[in-house]
């Protein structure tokens, strides 16, 4: 092949895979890379066969893939990260964190190694592929790694801002960015339109505030979250949507004052019930001794193997905005009834 | 050992999985055509001839065991389980769809399949506790997996590797798709793994190298297992990603994207097939 159809190849099949695996946020991410990258010469990139090839023309010497290794990719960017450097890792959920674990907390979180951790594939947004692709747990591994800050952006204008705070940060981090829901199915993809204020570590994001509900949600489930609560609204209902964007350390106040200005709380994640971010706002309200009408909403204790587009998955398991009406009803009744 | 007489249906039977591909991954719109495409001709030989499998029985317990590592490549198998008759054909246009029953990285759920993948690196490790355990059990029947160069990244499939020679796994072949194009690009850009054979000779496998598009080296050399007893046999194939469409040969951009209407014209057009 001549070295201008080979060019035009790799350009074609970068701009496939940044399409499939960065999704809407490849450009962002490229451009965050690239301006930290000009502004510190310890900047550098780590890629899992997934090089960004921009980086690669404007700094060579600080380009690295390591080619289909995850684990290799979180030892050698500990390694990077020791003697001086700052490795931005591109991982791709779920391989990582599932298959260098050992790696992230052994290595990266026990030496505090300043390594940037980038993911974009949270929850059933790989539908189709199979239960291989499924980031189902990403939430609650990340939760068990102490010496580990954990963001998670709802859009490209957030996922700048984390990316920002990350770097800002001397130590490790996880950013899990907005998705690239390749196959939606009939919910669609619509502009979220969101407001953002300055990211703040340890900060959640009030999307909306309402006195009769209280919804705490994460990445991808905030699309149909804010598509039941216009539902709610028509119903009379007013409620409250927390972007849970700072996973680690978790936003404990936020819960105490969803308790206190709401009558229920709910929360949806495209992840396990067990151990995600339903967990850490149960045991905030357990540990403080906080009432409330409280129901988790995410995948079961089960893998999902019913597959189609993401709008076909999640209905598989209930991860749908007329689920979210219905709980919210649900948790409203026991109010009622209490 | 004479070599076996290639039997003329390995085309047709490789021609008809290719056409399956095509068609499975336009309808479902997804990608890892050309994955499928370079393990096409490999298929047909494992599944016409040399796999001592039912699709009257697929658990039948004395039926080799067939694993795909390269689980994106699901596609060209579960084409060959359907024309060997596992599952209705109809099945195959499910691929990729809603409340489909082939889903887009292989599953053991569908019949004929022994163990899904899609995270690169696994199928080598759990065909080593296979064979392990048919050794153990003085079982007869053999272990394939079928790896792509990709796999070879991943430190679990040299794990696998080590294990399998200290353990003389002489039931077990490792087959590799090398077609030498990884998801982002070419095997030596990414993470050269030359010199293959000589490597994996000196961890104690029985290595030959093939054209992985010429049926009867295809077939003589998985019809003369072990390679060498006492020793998992290792067989490279040299393939070409996306073989026989001419556009998509040896590129990169046809291991994720998708392909429209016209393509698929096209892509059948070549390969003699009507749309």
């Amino acid at each position: 092949m001549s070295d201008t159809l080979l060019k035009l190849d790799m350009e074609k099949a970068h701009n496939a895979i940044r399409e499939i695996a960065l999704g809407s946020v490849a450009n962002t991410f490229s451009e965050c890379l690239v301006r930290h990258a000009k502004q510190n010469d310890r900047v550098c990139y780590v890629g899992v066969d997934t090089m960004d090839t921009q980086f690669k023309k404007l700094f060579p010497d600080r380009a690295f893939d390591v080619g289909i290794a995850e684990q290799d990719e979180l030892g050698m960017a500990t390694g990077l990260a020791k003697i001086g450097l700052i490795p931005v890792v591109q991982g791709w959920s779920p391989f990582t964190p599932l298959r260098n674990l050992d790696q992230l907390r052994t290595y990266v979180a026990r030496h505090k190694a300043n390594v940037k951790i980038i993911t974009t594939t949270l929850g059933l947004v790989n539908c189709s592929h199979g239960t291989t692709h499924h980031d189902l747990e990403s939430i609650a591994i990340y939760r068990l790694i102490p010496n580990l800050i954990v963001l998670a952006a709802v859009d490209d204008e957030q996922f700048r801002q984390a990316f920002d705070a990350a770097m800002a940060h001397e130590g490790p981090v996880v950013v899990m960015g907005p998705p690239e829901i390749y196959a939606p199915g009939d919910d669609g993809l619509d502009d979220l339109k969101l407001r953002h204020e300055d990211f703040q570590v340890g900060r959640a994001q009030w999307l909306r505030r309402g006195k009769d509900a209280a919804i705490f949600a994460v990445g991808p489930a905030l699309r149909y979250v804010l598509q039941a609560t216009d539902e709610l609204e028509k119903q009379g209902l007013k409620v409250s949507v927390i972007n849970a964007c700072s996973i680690k350390p978790f936003d404990n106040a936020a819960v105490e004052e969803a308790a206190r200005t709401s009558q229920v709380i709910l929360t949806v994640e495209e992840q396990t019930i067990v151990g995600g971010l339903g967990s850490a706002v149960a045991e905030v309200l357990a540990e403080r001794g906080i009432s409330i009408p409280f129901q988790r909403m995410g995948i079961p204790d089960r893998f999902v193997e019913d597959l189609g587009d993401w709008t076909y998955t999640r209905r598989t398991v209930g991860l749908t905005k007329d689920e979210v009406v219905r709980r919210v009803g649900e948790l409203l009744g026991r109010r009622r009834q209490g | 050992m004479t070599a076996t007489l290639t039997r003329p249906s390995y085309g047709e039977t490789a021609t008809r999985i290719r056409a399956h591909c095509l068609r499975m991954t336009h309808n479902g719109k997804s990608g890892h055509v050309g994955s499928m495409l370079s393990m096409a001709d490999l298929i047909a030989v494992l599944f016409e001839r040399i796999l001592h499998i039912d699709a009257r029985h697929p658990r039948w317990a004395g039926r080799d065991r067939f694993i795909l590592s390269k689980g994106h490549g699901g596609g060209a198998v579960y084409a060959a389980l359907a024309e060997k008759g596992f599952f209705p054909k109809e099945w195959l246009m499910t691929y990729y769809r809603d409340s489909g029953r082939l889903s887009g990285h292989i599953s053991h759920y569908v019949p004929g399949v022994e163990f899904s993948t899609g995270s690169l690196g696994h199928g080598l490790p759990v065909a080593v506790g296979m064979a392990l355990s048919a050794k153990h059990r003085q079982e007869k029947h053999r272990i394939f997996c079928l790896v792509s160069d990709g796999d070879c990244d991943e430190g679990s499939t040299w794990e696998a590797i080590l294990l399998a020679a200290q353990h003389k796994l002489d039931n077990l072949t490792a087959i590799v798709d090398y077609n030498r194009v990884q998801a982002l690009g070419h095997v030596e850009d990414v993470l050269e793994l030359e010199p293959f054979a000589d490597k994996i000779n000196l961890f104690h496998w029985a290595v030959k190298q093939i054209d992985g598009h010429h049926y009867g080296q295809i077939e003589n050399a998985l019809s003369q297992l072990p390679f060498e007893k006492g020793k998992p046999s290792f067989l490279i194939a040299r393939t070409t990603k996306g073989k026989g469409v001419s556009w998509m040969e040896n590129t990169v951009s046809c291991h994720y994207g998708s392909v429209s209407d016209e393509q698929l014209a096209q892509a059948l057009m070549e390969l003699g097939v009507r749309p």
